[in-house]
């Protein structure tokens, strides 16, 4: 779940100070801050947010929630305290674990906090990240199972796909094939609020229509992007991602099927939710 | 899920006759008894027929814990347990039958 809060502590826990404190972030609000980018340490995930200076690349309450389904890197908006946040969830265990994978930067090592910070920091400023290869996609397709790509749960059946490209790697489900292009618009507002809900509610999981690939239409899909993760954190990410995009299609199928379908008759629904 | 839901045709305007909407399969199916017919929709064509006939046996009610199998009406062959696209062709009539372990 997406709904950790930023601590009311104004002292963040001192282990965690051993990570953060030599990648330059100083203590601020209970969390940690470095240019623009607060992170918040917890048990499970650490969560980091995107404050940057430019105001146009925030979003104010009131305004419709923005989108970045497509765009590099696992970072999305989410629903909090009556505004959107930009915000990113990582396992705490990609922070605090030892590898033995080194991380290079211009030839010289970096830790992997450091490697993660600067992947989360290019991603949600839209740097470019040049340089960057994805995993052989053999080295990909051995770290799960093709049953996984398979969602089955009673009559509702998703099958996702592993997007791998040189500059690309990211997963992806349909949730709807085909949205009927004559869904009427307080329908549609009630999908759209669906898979707001379900994108506030899984880490790492963004929810969000896209166009047809036949160009007719939209569908509804559910997505990780993790281009340009760091290699010492791409296996973890990745398999996390796969599971919690599994969990938010079984969630979401049946109520967006219901939703999408023409047939289904609510007065309920014929009005636009709050 | 949707695609295995009956559905009515869309309009004319919304689908070119014979041309699968973004590489989805299309296809009806029936149970070997001739109980439940389906048109199957939105199936795509990565799927493995085995997760097929699992989610058509729910659609159509079937018991759950019976292994199903999904066969090609045209040509009585068992689909194998690989992608579902490479193995029908859209508009096929299929047959979901218990699979039999014969000792």
């Amino acid at each position: 779940m997406n709904t950790a809060s930023w601590s009311s502590s104004t002292h963040p826990a001192a282990g965690w100070s051993e990570v953060l404190l030599p990648e330059g972030f100083t203590p601020a609000a209970g969390g940690y801050e470095r240019a623009g980018l607060r992170v918040c340490p917890a048990q499970d995930w650490w969560t980091l947010e995107y404050r940057p200076d430019d105001e146009s690349l925030t979003s104010q309450a009131g305004d419709a929630r923005p989108d970045r389904i497509g765009q590099a890197g696992a970072w999305k908006w989410v629903a909090q305290d009556r505004a959107f946040r930009l915000l990113l969830a990582l396992p705490a265990s990609l922070f605090t674990v030892e590898t033995d994978e080194i991380c290079w930067d211009a030839g010289t090592p970096v830790t992997a906090a450091d490697a993660l910070l600067r992947w989360a920091h290019e991603t949600a400023a839209g740097v470019s990240l040049t340089g960057w290869t994805a995993p052989l996609r053999k080295v990909v397709e051995s770290w799960f199972s093709r049953e996984q790509l398979t969602v089955v749960a009673g009559p509702l059946l998703r099958q996702g796909e592993v997007i791998r490209e040189p500059g690309r790697l990211a997963l992806r489900f349909p949730i709807l094939s085909q949205v009927p292009g004559d869904l009427p618009p307080a329908r549609l507002a009630w999908l759209r609020a669906l898979l707001e809900e379900a994108q506030d509610r899984w880490h790492l999981v963004r929810c969000g229509f896209l166009p047809a690939p036949d160009g007719a239409g939209q569908v509804a899909i559910a997505e990780v992007d993790l281009t340009g993760v760091p290699p010492v954190a791409s296996e973890i990410l990745f398999v996390t991602a796969l599971e919690a995009l599994r969990g938010a299609v079984q969630w979401l199928g049946e109520p967006a099927d219901w939703l999408a379908d023409p047939n289904v008759a609510s007065e309920l629904l014929a009005v636009c939710p709050q | 899920m949707k695609a295995l839901t009956p559905t009515p045709e869309p309009s004319a305007a919304a689908q070119v006759p014979g041309q699968p909407r973004g590489g989805m399969l299309r296809f009806e199916a029936r149970d070997v008894t001739g109980t439940h017919v389906l048109e199957v929709r939105n199936v795509q064509r990565t799927t493995p027929a085995g997760a097929v006939a699992t989610a058509l046996a729910s659609r159509m009610g079937l018991p759950a814990d019976v292994p199903w199998i999904i066969r090609n009406d045209a040509t009585g062959a068992v689909l194998e347990e690989r992608p579902i696209g490479d193995q029908i062709e859209d508009g096929a009539k299929v047959v979901l039958s218990p699979k039999a372990h014969l000792g």
